[in-house]
């Protein structure tokens, strides 16, 4: 896979594998944007995907967001399984670099949404297991939680606090440490 | 206690009536709706200290830490929690840092030894610590690597190894048999006041197959190192005062060098015998290091000393010299010993020197053909050295992009600024799309960098930018 030839990509990039999200809605997309997602790229090794591939875990809305995606990065897995050591050429890595550097500031726009949409998309990136999502996602939950108290990160999130004063203070005790 | 429980808020939101899809979007508790490991990886993502906080949460986040696979980073911190926290969580740690160990510890290499055996610490990939021994007067003699650090050799992929000796037992025997290390996927690996031998280091280079980069810092193993590697891109070093500290660095074979940054410290001599990729450089002052190159032929930045123009250093495109005096001499030397310069980055002490010999290079300089782009100098005071300095610049680089000057002191009005447009003579620029700035550059920047080896690291170990002195200081 990795060895690839020029020839194989475009064949593959013929390959259309389509997408059904829970409300019905059909998404056409290439196999190498579809790979991205490790579930995805199983089911077509399997040789199960004829008919479309239903995800009744994704809505239309999300499934879109996450082709959108998918679509963007599929370019960049491509170079990189193009080479395949870590040692890459210097002109190679100068074009790489600019082309990162696009993908970053696709990245930074694609998670201006609101909070339910981000729980939405890395439900959908775990479930259809896309790493680079995945963690995108979970970075931008980590940023926002960062230097708040257990306090700010409830009111945050609503996150209703069911320890009893006891417990909390028992929790607090063995982990001493995280609280000095 | 005030808190609504899940209950209570689906009642009163039912209550609410209209708009409540609405409702439901803003108030339901969303981060609840991940899997535990998808909440793991994101408390893993936090610094040490607030992923233990997130416990107290709630009863689901109680138990989401200890599995968490964790990045455990101590600044100071007593080695009882250390220990404790050790013994907590149920693992996999990713990463391992713990600062610097002294003071209550009699043996912080026995200390660090302990924790490195908690099973939570299997498969480690990032192990850091430094052992705090040079406070101490006499210094006792440096520890032995802790034997424990062996079980991640075939994990680790960044090691910083401090104020311990990497192979106590060599000198009278051959350094084989005192237990080298392999590390087969490590890329980084900081060494700083280790006690490093010649042959202790040549050792753990051919035990590290794929190191992409090395910063050496405050060695005191011996005088002479010399480096043979065939994986290496990035080298940093920098030597301190001790009394057997490194003198003297042979880059004797290192083919994919990209990278060389001396960093501030005692004086020592560089010599490259072979670096053909070597495009990034970063010298100490104009007058040390001096730098060799290839066999027999030595030069300084600054001085008499003319380079043949067989030995310069072709490939060099980005180059830092954080102290240097500004005056046209350097200004033609650096010119002739990197050709192909793209970036320069300067730093000046204030007075400079006579400018007198200008005329007897007229003709040399007139078939430079020089590729400079960019150029940052920082502490221009405007005397008559620096204008010639940068007049030099001004006239001759002719696909010249961007000049910044940087001024440290003193006050600089639009009439000021005039007066050294027309001395520096803008106006004639051999570059006619340069963009030239006169800026203020903050001094309490560069001191706060120096701080917990920050610098040092992203310079020699972020290899994902191509020129590392982008970001101030230099």
């Amino acid at each position: 896979m990795a060895s690839a030839g020029s020839g194989d990509e475009k064949a593959a990039a013929a390959a259309m594998i389509t997408l059904i999200s829970s409300d019905n809605e059909k998404f056409e997309v290439t196999e190498a944007t579809a790979t991205l997602s490790q579930t995805i790229r199983h089911m077509i090794e399997d040789g199960c995907t004829d008919g479309g591939v239903p995800l009744p875990n994704v809505t239309s809305k999300i499934l879109a967001r996450v082709i959108e995606y998918c679509k963007k990065h599929a370019t960049a897995a491509a170079g990189e399984e193009g080479s395949s050591s870590s040692f890459s050429d210097a002109a190679f890595l100068e074009v790489d670099r600019a082309f990162l550097e696009e993908l970053e500031e696709f990245d930074d726009a694609f998670l201006e949404v609101d909070r339910a949409t981000l729980f939405d998309l890395i439900l959908a990136a775990n479930y259809l297991d896309i790493k680079g999502l995945l963690n995108l996602t979970c970075q931008k939950v980590a940023d926002s939680v960062k230097g708040k108290t257990p306090e700010q990160i409830r009111e945050m999130y609503n996150i209703v606090n069911d320890l009893t004063p006891e417990e909390e203070a028992e929790i607090r005790r063995e982990t001493q440490w995280a609280f000095e | 206690m005030g808190v609504l429980t899940r209950a209570a808020k689906k009642r009163r939101l039912r209550e609410g009536g209209g708009g409540e899809e609405e409702e439901r979007r803003l108030d339901e508790d969303h981060i609840s709706r991940l899997p535990e490991d998808v909440l793991g990886e994101i408390i893993s993502l936090l610094p040490t200290k607030e992923g233990g906080r997130t416990q107290v949460i709630s009863s689901r986040w109680r138990h989401l830490w200890r599995s968490a696979p964790a990045n455990l980073d101590f600044h100071g911190g007593s080695g009882a929690a250390i220990s404790g926290i050790l013994s907590s969580h149920h693992g996999p740690i990713r990463r391992f840092a713990v600062h610097t160990i002294y003071g209550e510890h009699k043996d912080p290499a026995a200390v660090v030894d302990v924790w490195l055996r908690s099973p939570a610490l299997d498969n480690l990939q990032e192990l850091e610590f430094r052992l705090g021994i040079w406070h101490w007067d006499p210094p006792p003699p440096p520890s032995p690597l802790p034997a424990s650090a062996r079980r991640f050799s075939s994990t680790l992929r960044a090691a910083c190894f401090g104020g311990c000796c990497l192979f106590p037992d060599e000198g009278d025997r051959d350094a084989a048999a005192g237990g080298e290390l392999h590390l087969p996927v490590l890329k980084q690996l900081t060494l700083v006041h280790a006690t490093v031998s010649e042959r202790s280091l040549q050792a753990l280079l051919a035990g590290c197959p794929v190191l992409d980069s090395l910063l050496l810092l405050d060695s005191n193993g011996g005088p002479r190192v010399q480096i043979v590697s065939p994986s290496l891109r990035s080298i940093g070093v920098r030597s301190n005062q001790s009394k057997n500290r490194l003198r003297q660095l042979v880059i004797e074979d290192a083919p994919r060098l990209e990278r060389f940054v001396l960093f501030r410290g005692n004086e020592m001599d560089i010599s490259v015998i072979s670096a053909p990729r070597l495009d990034v450089l970063r010298l100490l002052s104009d007058k040390f290091p001096r730098i060799s190159l290839g066999t027999g032929t030595c030069f300084q930045v600054t001085g008499s000393s003319i380079v043949s123009l067989t030995t310069v250093l072709c490939s060099v495109k980005v180059l830092a010299i954080p102290r240097v005096e500004l005056y046209l001499g350097v200004a033609i030397n650096l010119m002739k010993c990197f050709p192909n310069l793209e970036k320069l980055y300067i730093k000046t002490g204030y007075w400079g020197k006579k400018n007198a010999w200008y005329r007897k290079y007229q003709d040399l300089i007139r078939t430079l053909d020089m590729r400079l782009k960019k150029i940052v100098l920082t502490a221009y005071s405007g005397n008559k050295s620096h204008i010639k300095f940068v007049k030099f610049f001004v006239s001759n680089a002719r696909v010249l992009e961007s000049m910044t000057i940087e001024l440290e002191d003193g006050d600089i009005d639009s009439a000021w600024i005039e007066t050294q447009y027309r001395m520096l003579q803008i106006e004639e620029r051999a570059s006619r799309g340069v963009q030239f700035d006169f800026v203020y550059r903050n001094r309490l920047i560069e001191i706060e960098s120096r701080s917990n080896l920050r610098d040092e690291r992203e310079k020699v170990h972020d290899l994902s930018t191509t020129d590392p002195f982008e970001r101030f200081p230099y």
